[in-house]
């Protein structure tokens, strides 16, 4: 009886497992179109009201969930502290320092970093062809994780479910 | 010579002055700080790649140099620009086709570098090289003198302030605006409109005015004057309009509309004398329809607001 409770035990947590990375995945994908839109919004300021970008990110700030409202905020602050540096390395400290821990990956995150340096150029059309160009690189990056999370998220459940049969198994 | 009646101010002189000094980069801000200057004087801070750092003071020039690498330098420059445009040069774009943009506070930033031709028309300035910040001051009761020869029989009259740029134009249509919308003791107070195309007049950010326009004031802010005066006379029915360096056709067209709508005109223009903007074809019918009835002229002297004269439509002096 024991064994019987010990090994349905073992297969749930397995199986919990296997449902949380397939939960982190989900959030990932979650996460870039989040980017996606928050990236929306920006441009739709520069377009609609061409208010600088200080004043855009104070607003969204107010607007946005965690992290990307403090994210926002603090790119606020710091760009009006006026204490040195480029727009750019002002951005790429704040994505490293404010959305390091979020889950966005790895590499969509470098890519946001790069952003940075683009912006704040002396030319609307070219400020929004920037965020544009930015945004369908990241539609391209969530089709391709869309793509790809269905088959990780079935791989990780079965991983997790087959992963605790085998250790229930081993065990008794 | 302007004299401060102690209003109550909306920007206080040391936001004001704040405002001007967190565009420059710290070493700059600290060169200036460290002269201990009284900012009530201070007119003007040129930055000029490779020179010193050069003040326009209580109508004087004051160099800030001690050594050479008090010589400004590019990146200084460049860092200026940033901090003027918060980052975000687009946002100034049409404005820096003019070669200028305005902070807070209603200070402009004229700029000098290479212009960036479309056609024939300047799409904007690329490798900056001279920073030219002039300072704005509010300064209540500057009016004070001139406002009764600016009206008649209790109703103000169309006038055109005339003076060379730094010698204070705007300061004293911002005083004259502020005093018809109030009221003072030569009249009651009028409904203005002000469009504050380079938002000097109100120094507006983020949307609230920094400066005192008084209560009946209604500001179109970054708005072309000649749309902008259309809209206030079809939507804030104002009984006086206000703009501040008038200088195309198309604005003195629609500056000439407003009049025959009933509204009374206050409006500033570049010019050294009267004589010389009756001079210019452009301004032929102010004198020939007789458009205005007064023509106020400050002279270009060190001190900002000396006036010369006060003049009617005929070119008498009244003053």
């Amino acid at each position: 009886m024991l064994k019987v409770f010990g090994s349905m035990v073992t297969i749930t947590a397995s199986a919990l497992l296997g449902a949380c990375a397939a939960g982190e995945l989900e959030a990932s994908y979650q996460e870039l179109i989040y980017l996606r839109k928050l990236i929306g919004m920006i441009q739709g300021e520069v377009r609609y009201s061409r208010a600088v970008l200080s004043h855009i990110f104070r607003k969204l700030g107010r607007e946005l969930e965690a992290p990307y409202d403090v994210w926002m905020k603090q790119m606020c602050s710091r760009m009006e502290a006026r204490k040195g540096g480029s727009l750019g390395s002002i951005w790429r400290e704040s994505v490293n320092l404010y959305l390091g821990a979020s889950k966005l990956p790895r590499r969509e995150l470098r890519k946001l970093s790069d952003l940075g340096v683009l912006l704040g150029d002396a030319d609307a059309q070219m400020e929004l062809k920037v965020l544009e160009g930015y945004q369908k690189e990241l539609s391209v990056s969530i089709e391709d994780m869309h793509r790809e999370i269905q088959n990780k998220k079935k791989l990780c459940r079965c991983l997790g479910i087959s992963g605790g049969i085998l250790i229930a198994v081993l065990l008794v | 010579m302007y004299q401060a009646a102690g209003n109550k101010s909306f920007f206080t002189e040391g936001k004001r002055i704040e405002s001007v000094l967190r565009i420059l980069p710290a070493k700059l801000r600290e060169r200036i700080l460290e002269e201990g200057l009284d900012f009530k004087k201070l007119q003007e801070i040129r930055l000029r790649t490779g020179h010193c750092l050069l003040l326009k003071y209580d109508g004087q020039e004051r160099k800030l140099w001690k050594s050479v690498p008090d010589r400004i330098t590019l990146d200084e420059i460049n860092e200026t620009v940033q901090y003027a445009a918060n980052y975000s040069l687009y946002a100034y774009e049409q404005e820096m086709r003019q070669g200028y943009l305005t902070i807070e506070g209603g200070h402009r930033i004229g700029m000098a570098g290479q212009a960036i031709i479309d056609g024939k028309q300047i799409r904007n300035l690329r490798y900056i090289s001279s920073v030219n910040i002039r300072i704005a001051h509010e300064v209540p009761g500057c009016g004070d003198k001139v406002l009764p020869f600016l009206v008649q029989d209790g109703d103000v009259l169309n006038t055109l302030i005339i003076a060379p740029p730094g010698c204070g134009k705007t300061t004293l249509l911002r005083d004259v605006i502020r005093q018809i919308s109030n009221g003072s003791s030569v009249l009651e107070g009028r409904n203005v409109g002000v469009v504050d195309e380079r938002s000097e007049i109100g120094g507006s950010y983020l949307g609230i005015l920094q400066n005192d326009l008084g209560i009946r004031t209604d500001l179109l802010d970054a708005c072309p004057k000649a749309e902008g005066m259309l809209m206030l006379i079809r939507s804030m029915g104002p009984q006086v309009i206000a703009v501040d360096e008038i200088g195309s056709m198309e604005e003195i067209e629609i500056l000439k509309y407003a009049m025959c709508c009933g509204c009374r005109m206050i409006a500033t223009v570049h010019g050294a004398s009267w004589q010389e903007i009756r001079g210019k074809p452009m301004f032929q019918e102010f004198f020939t329809q007789r458009l205005f009835q007064r023509y106020l002229v400050l002279r270009h002297m060190k001190q900002p607001g000396l006036i010369e004269g006060i003049y009617d439509e005929q070119g008498e002096n009244v003053c």
